[in-house]
């Protein structure tokens, strides 16, 4: 019996080992028929650590109470208009001393029935915390809206603002609400200002001298919405972004301001309307050549930047390529959206920078004199690590108060297949350079806070000192993404001095956009400027913050007004706000209002 | 044990024998089937490598992807697939199978340097990089990627590995001028000039007609504020045809217009400005920038460089071509008018002007 039953066993085994065999051969075949999977590899942002001296930035957006959310315009088209997001600006404006913060809203492309969403105001409450006060302002306004600038154009010591929209512009006056408090009118009818193209950035600058300030409004592209050229990529079959050269491109618009409360178009007689039209992102003011005169520098969109050189007489002649910032150094066309102006290199010159598209480098045209730009980009150490960015919204910023100008950029790449088409993220970092004051800079993005360690699609950026402490902030806006206020929390010891120039509102603008401040202070000189406009779509407030290292004040703040008045003022002292009026010998020093609830 | 007991037990024996020759059948059979269909495949497999190799890949295509479907560490399928697609200038596809292969073969350096011709397609130099790395590692001596890697990664803006490349590169090959030159970009570009100019110099000397170098010398010329001596070389530079002519005349009009020669300087910006339009064109044209139905606008912006540039009998053929096929083109009817006006035929101009309807 038991011969038998190991008999039996013997072929059970058998069988069962023949079985398993089998079924192990057919599961191996079937499963190695299966295509292998592929992990997709995930990597984590690096966790920055802040370290003292070192600018650093927190995220205070949550706590702040700002809950902007910039509308999500996408649809299956894809629009330029989608791409573009919108801006953001601080404006003071109730004077109170705290800058508020003012966020542009787009909209649908086609805006059917329903309600549609509108750009917001927040007043700082001065205790870190903002309200939103849109409706009791009169900002309430739909529409597919672009940029802003900030300026006190008919010289009443309060601050207006100017709305850039895709086909209009609108000119909200600041005026009181007759209950104490203060209001925005939209005069822009009344004032004579038209815009029916697509607006985007646009600055306040006194053109000619008068004393009041004159308006640059950018027109980018003519997209016909019925006849949109279909942008399918022909690698993936993916409809995406269509370049800004499909489109036909129009005459930017200047308006001089009459002094009277209303506007006149000269965009032909001044000139402005001669150079080839171009899609303009972004915009500046500044007297680029010394000669008293502000100039206007734009950022076009794959077309030549121009540099409006400021004849006089309200007239301009376009030197953009004759003066070497209208191409990359390389000969190679710019894709201009956001530009700043500042002395970045010790020279007392302003050089300019202007962002630019993926594979290409942020441009850092050096300022030589005689309206001479060299393309500086890659030396100064600003080309190379851009170009792996899509940059928007760009300012120029002494975020550690050790004397030397940084600068901050928002990213994002414009399409949102990018991924899929060029293996790029449509989300990127954003990016900052330490400057040393000579034209250098070093990328230490990763180091300066988890914000420009996160993907974001970033367009508008701008800066402001909002909660008075001596350290530049900044407020990021992102497309159909939330605003993101980074609050300066760099530990320094590093002195400051605040500086608010206020033009005698005759000769100079009250603004004194266009004004040069030189200042000495513990043997070092910096020159800063007023400029009108600046980085993408956005205002940044127009105080000075001026970087004095370990300086306790600065001897000689010499200002040259825009009436071209030249005044020194001795001995101010560090970490107080200065407010330099023209002509008065003396600086006042002011201590911002104690907010309600204090 | 009883007879009846014996008998159970020996039916049970008998139906556990059949039971066991059943299943061994059963195993036998799906053994056979499994291998039987393997061979199948495998025929299936062959027949569409050989298709394959003979470039015939619009048939092979389909067979390639089931098998690849059943097989995705197949290196050899994974090649025709990533090859064949490249050649169809299927690139995302391609994308897939290249990577495929590359993980089949990890040690071998065919995969990685085919690559780099997809990823140059698709202007990813970064990837690129990569994979020139990669083969350099697997293949030292790989003099032509060698020589290129340098550039890359000049390109890239990481210029401390770049120098490091070159130095590795020059050591072995001190006398090639491409990396020789770009030893020279990598010093101007970090702010050297004084160390880019012997180089640039002795480059001009040696190779005169090497473009790419009067280039360079011309352009630190410029930043030296020394146009005189760099007018000759970037105009020899404009005399030779090739992708450095644009920035050759960008960098003579801006040496002209420093040496008060405005009109000429103008000339040569507008040629620059044109050949920068015509560069956008082909990239849009051979599908780099995605396909494009309407070009007109694009052509009308040709002709307007042309005439800027001063090729007016071209950019007249254009514009005609243009209104031959779309009669009511505005822009072209605004720029006619413009040129017109210009040229002083004001009727013409006129009628354009009527043509085109009110200005946007």
């Amino acid at each position: 019996m038991s011969r038998r039953f190991s008999h039996r066993h013997l072929r059970l085994g058998l069988a069962s080992a023949l079985l398993l065999a089998g079924a192990g051969v057919a599961a191996w075949h079937l499963l190695s028929s299966f295509p292998s999977s592929t992990q997709p590899d995930t990597e984590k942002a690096p966790v920055a650590k802040r370290v003292a001296g070192m600018p650093w930035f927190e995220d205070v957006t949550a706590a702040s109470g700002i809950d902007f959310q910039h509308f999500d315009s996408t649809t299956p088209m894809h629009y330029m208009q989608e791409t573009m997001g919108s801006g953001v600006a601080w404006i003071d404006y109730n004077n109170d001393g705290w800058p508020d913060l003012f966020c542009v809203q787009d909209g649908p492309v086609r805006p059917g029935a329903g309600s549609l969403p509108t750009s917001r105001l927040y007043r700082n409450n001065g205790d870190g915390t903002f309200t939103d006060v849109t409706r009791e302002l009169g900002l309430e306004r739909p529409g597919f809206g672009m940029g802003c600038a900030v300026g006190d154009f008919d010289n009443d010591g309060f601050d207006d603002l100017v709305v850039t929209y895709v086909g209009a512009i609108v000119l909200y006056h600041n005026e009181p609400d007759g209950k104490g408090g203060r209001r925005f009118v939209d005069i822009t009818a009344k004032a004579g200002l038209h815009d029916s193209h697509w607006a985007t950035s646009c600055a306040w600058g006194d053109i000619d001298g008068d004393g009041f300030l004159d308006l640059y409004v950018c027109n980018y592209v003519v997209p016909n919405l019925d006849h949109y050229p279909d942008c399918t990529d022909k690698q993936t079959g993916v409809r995406g972004h269509c370049p800004p050269f499909l489109f036909a491109n129009v005459a930017h618009q200047l308006y001089r301001n009459n002094g009277d409360g209303t506007f006149r178009d000269i965009s032909v007689s001044s000139g402005v309307a001669a150079a080839p039209a171009a899609p303009g992102l972004g915009v500046l003011m500044v007297d680029l050549d010394g000669d008293g005169r502000l100039d206007i520098y734009v950022a076009n969109d794959l077309k030549p930047q121009y540099l409006l050189h400021n004849q006089g007489g309200g007239r301009f002649a376009e030197k953009g390529l004759m003066s070497g910032c209208g191409l990359a150094g390389t000969g190679n066309f710019i894709a201009g959206m956001g530009v700043q102006a500042g002395d970045l290199d010790g020279s007392g010159w302003p050089s300019l920078i202007t962002t630019n598209f993926q594979h290409n480098p942020t441009i850092f045209f050096r300022n030589r004199g005689n309206l001479q730009f060299q393309d500086r980009s890659f030396p100064s150490g600003i080309g190379g690590p851009s170009l792996d960015r899509l940059g928007f919204g760009t300012v120029l910023l002494d975020a550690d108060l050790d004397g030397n100008l940084d600068i901050a950029v928002a990213n994002g790449h414009v399409d949102s297949e990018a991924q899929k088409k060029f293996g790029f993220p449509m989300a990127q970092e954003a990016k900052f350079f330490k400057g040393d004051g000579k034209g250098y800079f070093q990328d230490i993005s990763a180091q300066v806070g988890s914000y420009f360690t996160e993907l974001r699609v970033g367009r508008g950026l701008a800066y402001a000192d909002f909660d008075n402490d001596g350290r530049p902030d900044l407020v990021f806006s992102h497309n159909a993404g939330r605003m993101a206020l980074l609050r300066n929390d760099t530990e320094t010891n590093n002195a400051w001095l605040r500086l608010e120039l206020q033009g005698d509102g005759k000769k100079s603008n009250r603004n004194a956009i266009g004004a040069r401040v030189e200042i000495e202070a513990g043997g070092k000189r910096q020159v800063h400027f007023i400029i009108g406009g600046g980085s993408y779509l956005s205002a940044s407030e127009r105080r000075l913050l001026v970087g004095l290292g370990a300086a306790d004040q600065a001897e000689l703040v010499t200002v040259l007004w825009p009436s071209g008045r030249k005044q020194v003022f001795h001995n101010l002292a560090a970490r107080r706000w200065w407010r330099l009026h023209e002509g008065q010998e003396q600086g006042e020093t002011v201590v911002p209002q104690k907010p309600r609830g204090w | 044990m009883t007879t009846s007991a014996k008998q159970g037990t020996a039916s049970r024996a008998v139906k556990l024998r059949r039971w066991a020759v059943g299943l061994s059948i059963l195993a036998l059979s799906a053994i056979g089937g499994i291998l039987a269909w393997r061979w199948v495949q495998d025929g299936e497999r062959q027949q569409a490598l050989r298709l394959a190799e003979r470039g015939d890949f619009t048939n092979a295509e389909p067979l390639l992807k089931r098998v690849a479907e059943r097989h995705a560490k197949d290196a050899p399928v994974a090649r025709a697939l990533a090859l064949g697609y490249l050649s169809s200038d299927r690139l995302v596809e391609a994308e897939t199978y290249f990577a495929r292969w590359c993980a089949a073969r990890p040690a071998d350096p065919e995969p990685y340097e085919m690559r780099i011709k997809l990823w140059l397609r698709r202007s990813r130099i970064t990837n690129v990089v990569d994979d020139a790395r990669r083969v350099v590692e697997l293949q030292p001596d790989n003099r032509k990627l060698r020589q290129q890697l340098p550039r890359w990664l000049l390109i890239l803006g990481r210029f401390q590995e770049a120098e490091s490349e070159c130095r590795r590169f020059l050591h072995s090959w001190p006398d090639d001028p491409w990396v020789l030159l770009v030893q020279a970009l990598l010093h101007q570009r970090q702010g050297r000039s004084a160390a880019a100019i012997p180089i640039a110099d002795r480059l001009v000397r040696e190779y005169p007609d090497f473009a790419e170098a009067c280039v360079l010398r011309g352009t630190l010329y410029v930043e030296a504020n020394q146009s005189d001596e760099a007018i000759p070389l970037l105009r020899r530079a404009t005399a030779i045809q090739g992708p450095h002519r644009r920035e050759a005349l960008y960098e003579l009009g801006l040496a002209l217009e420093k040496t008060g020669q405005s009109r000429e300087a103008e000339r040569a910006m507008a040629e620059a400005r044109l050949l920068l339009d015509q560069e956008r064109f082909r990239g849009m044209a051979d599908g780099s920038e995605g396909e494009r139905r309407d070009y007109t606008i694009i052509e009308v912006r040709l002709a307007e460089g042309m005439l800027e540039a001063g090729q007016t009998e071209d950019a007249l053929r254009l514009l005609r071509k243009i209104l031959q096929r779309e009669p009511d083109c505005a822009a072209a009817h605004r720029l006619l008018a413009a040129h017109y006006e210009k040229e002083g035929q004001p009727e013409r101009a006129a009628e354009h002007r009527r043509r085109a309807g009110p200005t946007p």
